[in-house]
């Protein structure tokens, strides 16, 4: 009987939920993992790069979206709705400058695409986005850094330091742990970069970074910068581990000195 | 009233027209910028009726904006050239046109090579080494017959329309006393004082 | 002297005075002859002029020469070529021929624009011809708004398959948007059928195309011109017109449209003759587009050539008058 609620979207079931809306952040749970977080004056979306085939062009496999010149999107579910959703989003871009000569601002657009993601959770014939979005950008004639989450079932909300997709719980309490405010560049890159080394096993080559400074200010970081940033963390936890283990080595020591002494003082 | 020129060089597209906006005998502004930056190898004078132009081009600016989004990377200028007359012939036939003239001018970075369009409100349109809008063009364009060389360098190529301006002003009965020159070449779009 | 003579009468005979109004105001004539001449039958006229001989009088009209057979089946072909060049080079107009010019009083403004047609609006001018398993088709290159040029590079001939080829004489923005939409449908025919089209079915493609717009028309009056494969494998020129709502004129010796077309009639029906050679063909559809549209001030500016034979297509770009 339950079976039942599930079969068509806009039917709740008796306990209210909307079965479908929660699948679709299954499918969001499945896909690639992304984080975004904020710094004083900048704001970086890191995401992880699905392992692109020998033949295969990575050109063409992308998952930062530039929506305008000042708001970029990154997205974890499914692809093919992202690309549907990011194509309605720059639409909206273009048409707010024509109607009201201004550019969208970070929020008035992550709203419009949270409308957009509810729209599909209540109407017949339809299906939700597969997605969860990250929204970075700044505001037209403000220096503030900004990043959005939105969710399938047309949520959204304001965040200093996020992570969405594949195993976004693990990174998001790292980033929990780690996150400090008024972070600069190199700080807030190295640690969106440390939060996705979290899940991301294969480490530099399955990373992509997006680096946003200020208004219209983006910089793509390429492989050779995040490779050296992930030494750089490969070295720091190196070094931590080598001082742990000389901790270790000496309490070690100094405990075998001690019941030393003391079988000694026994004799 | 509008009057418009563009002329091609060696390797850049210059772009003329002139900043006032009027109605009726009465001046309202005379600093109005009426070439737009379509993107950032392509310019784009518009004149005609007063409210059809800015809404027409700034419909042309978001979309050609768009499709540089969604691809990134801009329209060549003979596909953009192609696209805005296409929506001219189609407002044409439409309940209520657009009358827009158009000179669309443009550097094509895959060929290396300068484009200029001659586009009227019907969609009438014509790739041509220079052109002119408005009362200017019965001055200009047969001085440009004499004195256009596309071979020409930026400063030959502004002396020519120097001509045409002071011809302008010579000859035509309501002359328009300051224009905004844009040049598109290999580097971008550049504003010129003249 | 009559009206005095009338006066004594109605005095003798004491009519009123309203009836000797009427007769004063009424003149009357007799018939003299002419000063110089006798009588006033034109056969008395002097002279020996032609007038005056019965047999070709023109009061004597006589049904036209038609020759006996025996005259008419001995008849010599059709001129050579060399001849006919010495006619067309004899049409072309010297430079230092004198041309008159004519003012004009100033037309007004209100007068003017009603009387302006959208055929006429931007000038242009297309001719195709038919010769021995060849065609030709040809136009002028200039793009005008009214008497201002704009341009002198305004190709009206697209080629549609690699031997059909579409000339658009008529308003501007609709050659450019024929052109586009008559790609596009033929695209998709070649794709749909993996064949090119034939120029007969073509000629409908045109004819449809535009009465689609039977009540709102493209202004434009297209002249196709191509060479058809007959069942037999031979090649067979083809070439026709449509007016502006896609009314078909299969021709079997040349089609004009554009502005100047009363004037390409004239000149092509006295250059054109049956069966010329590709070279020939050429030369007199290139030679009757020239002159034709020297006369015309809304075509003109270059002028450009398609020879269309069976295994080859020749385009050729022409100087023209530059005024």
């Amino acid at each position: 009987m339950s079976r039942s609620y599930d079969r068509a979207l806009t039917v709740f079931s008796p306990d209210g939920h909307l079965f479908q809306v929660e699948y679709a952040l299954e499918a969001v749970r499945k896909g690639t993992c992304a984080v975004g977080v904020r710094g004083k004056n900048v704001v970086v979306l890191g995401v992880e790069k699905k392992s692109v085939l020998q033949l295969q062009d990575p050109r063409t496999v992308r998952k930062v979206a530039m929506l305008d010149d000042h708001v970029c999107l990154a997205f974890a579910g499914l692809t093919a709705d992202g690309r549907v959703l990011i194509d309605k989003a720059r639409i909206e871009c273009q048409s707010h400058r024509l109607t009201v000569e201004d550019p969208v601002t970070v929020e008035y657009i992550t709203r419009h695409i949270a409308g957009i993601q509810q729209r599909y959770t209540q109407s017949g014939g339809v299906r939700p986005f597969g997605i969860s979005t990250l929204i970075v950008g700044f505001d037209p004639h403000d220096t503030r850094p900004r990043l959005y989450q939105t969710e399938p079932g047309g949520i959204y909300s304001e965040w200093k330091a996020n992570a969405i997709g594949r195993s976004s719980k693990t990174v998001r309490e790292f980033l929990e742990k780690n996150h400090k405010d008024e972070m600069s560049r190199e700080e807030t890159i190295k640690l969106t970069v440390k939060s996705l080394l979290e899940v991301v096993q294969t480490g530099a080559k399955n990373i992509e970074i997006t680096v946003m400074e200020s208004y219209g200010k983006i910089t793509s970081l390429d492989l050779a910068q995040i490779e050296a940033i992930v030494a750089e963390i490969e070295r720091e936890k190196e070094a931590e581990a080598e001082r742990k283990r000389s901790r270790l080595a000496a309490t070690a020591a100094g405990q075998a000195a001690m019941s030393q002494a003391a079988g000694g003082s026994g004799q | 009233m509008d009057i418009s020129f563009a002329l091609t060089g060696k390797g850049y597209v210059i772009v003329a027209a002139d900043t006032t906006a009027a109605r009726s005998i009465v001046k309202m502004k005379v600093d109005e910028d009426k070439i737009k930056v379509l993107s950032p190898h392509l310019l784009m004078a518009y004149s005609g009726e007063p409210g059809d132009t800015v809404q027409f081009a700034e419909y042309i600016e978001r979309n050609i904006r768009l499709y540089h989004i969604r691809n990134t990377y801009a329209l060549r200028p003979p596909s953009a050239a192609s696209w805005i007359r296409r929506s001219l012939a189609d407002s044409l036939r439409s309940r209520r046109p657009y009358a827009v003239n158009l000179l669309v001018g443009g550097y094509d970075t895959s060929t290396h090579t300068p484009h200029l369009y001659w586009i009227d409100y019907l969609g009438t349109m014509s790739e041509v080494p220079f052109a002119a809008h408005g009362y200017g063009a019965y001055f200009a364009l047969s001085l440009l017959d004499r004195y256009h060389d596309p071979e020409a360098s930026v400063e030959e190529g502004l002396a020519t329309l120097r001509r045409c301006l002071d011809e302008v002003a010579k000859r035509l009965v309501v002359t328009p006393e300051k224009y905004k020159v844009k040049i598109v070449d290999k580097d971008g779009v550049r504003e010129v004082e003249i | 002297m009559s009206s005095i003579v009338n006066n004594i009468k109605d005095k003798v005979t004491g009519k009123d005075n309203s009836s000797k109004q009427n007769q004063e105001s009424e003149q009357t004539f007799t018939i003299q002859p002419h000063p110089a001449q006798k009588t006033n039958d034109p056969r008395d006229l002097q002279g020996n002029n032609f007038a005056a001989d019965p047999k070709v009088g023109a009061f004597h009209a006589r049904e036209p020469y038609i020759p006996p057979p025996e005259i008419k089946n001995n008849l010599p072909p059709a001129q050579c070529t060399r001849s006919r060049e010495e006619r067309t080079r004899a049409l072309v107009l010297h430079p230092s021929t004198v041309l008159s010019v004519h003012h004009f009083p100033p037309r007004q403004a209100s007068r003017y624009l009603p009387n302006m047609s959208i055929m006429e609006y931007n000038g242009g001018s297309v001719i195709a011809m038919v010769g021995k398993e060849c065609v030709a088709i040809a136009s002028d290159l200039r793009l005008g708004n009214q008497a201002l040029g704009i341009s002198s590079n305004f190709q009206k001939i697209f080629p549609m398959t690699d031997r059909i080829y579409l000339g658009l004489p008529g308003l501007a923005t609709d050659v450019t948007t024929l052109k586009e939409t008559f790609r596009y449908r033929l695209n998709m025919y070649k794709i749909k059928e993996e064949r090119e089209i034939e120029p007969q079915t073509f000629a409908h493609l045109v004819s449809s195309t535009l009465y689609e717009r039977r009540f709102a028309p493209w202004f434009i009056e297209p002249v196709m011109a191509g060479i058809e494969k007959t069942p037999s494998g031979a090649y067979k020129p083809f070439i026709a017109a449509t007016d502006l709502i896609g009314c078909i004129n299969f021709a079997k010796d040349f089609v004009v449209a554009g502005t100047a077309s009363t004037k390409l009639f004239g000149v092509a029906e006295g250059l054109w003759e049956p069966d010329l050679e590709p070279e020939d063909l050429f030369e007199t559809c290139a030679q009757t587009l020239l002159n034709a549209v020297d006369r015309d001030a809304y075509s003109g500016w270059g002028a450009e050539v398609y020879l269309i034979t069976k295994d080859k297509v020749i385009k050729r770009t022409l100087k023209g008058r530059m005024d």
